[in-house]
């Protein structure tokens, strides 16, 4: 063993961080190798020394055990749990119900949408089924206006232009 | 570490635990804030074990988990008074006239170390709290604890060997 392994030892063992055996087993190293005697001493007394300089008596008068107080915490703790539950459960049913009024077969009667024929060109054209898809037909048709616009404006790229000028050959601009 | 076995009443659980370690919290926060607001942050800390008291039973020491909620709480009570977040000491340093002339330097030593390594010390010569228990308060490895307080020994031992 090194000097530094003994020594780092020799803190644990100050710091009454070392197991009983490991305490043994550098004892009778200690025995065979006094040299690191004096080490040894030195680091006991000053951890000694630094537990005096902190040491502070333990308080004597401990308040009562707040019992009333952690009472009412705990119920109203208990209460804030199953409230949290109950808020969760309402809230999947509520989401169960929406899901299952919007999944349900529209009644509106769906004209086909000029926007969406855009977007997907006549033989694609689907009925729209629920304001879901209104939205995305919304915001699909929007972005082709949006470039539609650039185009005419010129502020496309040349790639874009020419797939523009395709639609716009074949009649569906 | 002595575990408590869980009652099935959680503030007889909690009234057990009080029992075994308000004395060395209640120390610990004394250091912390004074003895004005300890009081306070005591009861504030075992309100917070009785709100987490499932948490508070899987923990491998209780004793290290309420020592984090009171030094938490000890932060946020500093932060909110805009003190600087120092946990400090100085309240404790006695001086009394016949006391070891060495005991002066090594305070004045433990004070000149990092806020790191003096507040390591200090948990384990002051609030008597193991490595293992250090490593859950300060939510640092076990490793890290072990070399903080071996480092804080070495410059402890120079410096007051070289004003004594």
């Amino acid at each position: 063993m090194n000097q530094h392994v003994i020594e780092s030892l020799l803190m644990d063992q100050a710091l009454d961080a070392l197991s009983p055996e490991m305490g043994q087993l550098l004892q009778a190293y200690l025995a065979d190798h006094p040299e690191f005697r004096h080490l040894a001493d030195s680091i006991h007394q000053a951890v000694d020394l630094g537990q005096k300089a902190v040491a502070g008596e333990m308080p004597t008068d401990i308040p009562a055990f707040p019992r009333k107080r952690l009472m009412h915490r705990f119920r109203y703790s208990s209460w804030i749990t199953l409230q949290g539950w109950k808020t969760i459960a309402a809230s999947i049913l509520i989401g169960i119900g929406i899901g299952f009024v919007t999944k349900q077969p529209s009644h509106i009667d769906h004209q086909p949408n000029q926007f969406a024929s855009a977007v997907k060109g006549p033989s694609e054209t689907a009925p729209l089924s629920s304001g879901l898809d209104t939205a995305r037909a919304f915001w699909f048709s929007k972005t082709y206006h949006d470039r539609y616009r650039n185009y005419r404006t010129g502020t496309m790229s040349r790639a874009g232009r020419s797939g523009y000028e395709k639609y716009e050959k074949a009649g569906r601009l | 570490m002595a575990k408590t076995n869980k009652p099935s009443d959680p503030i007889a659980y909690v009234e057990v635990l009080y029992t075994q370690h308000a004395p060395a919290i209640l120390r610990h926060l004394y250091r912390l804030v004074g003895p004005k607001i300890a009081e306070d942050l005591l009861q504030d800390t075992f309100v917070q074990a009785v709100a987490h008291v499932d948490r508070l039973d899987g923990v491998a020491s209780p004793k290290a988990w309420l020592f984090k909620v009171a030094k938490n709480m000890a932060i946020n009570h500093l932060r909110k008074k805009r003190n600087p977040v120092e946990l400090a000491w100085d309240s404790l340093a006695q001086s009394p006239s016949q006391e070891d002339g060495r005991l002066e330097p090594m305070r004045r030593a433990i004070q000149k170390l990092s806020p790191d390594h003096r507040e390591t010390v200090l948990l384990r010569w002051y609030d008597e709290l193991s490595y293992e228990e250090i490593a859950q308060v300060l939510q640092i490895p076990l490793g890290t604890v072990r070399s903080r307080l071996h480092h804080s020994l070495q410059k402890l031992r120079q410096q007051v060997g070289r004003t004594t």
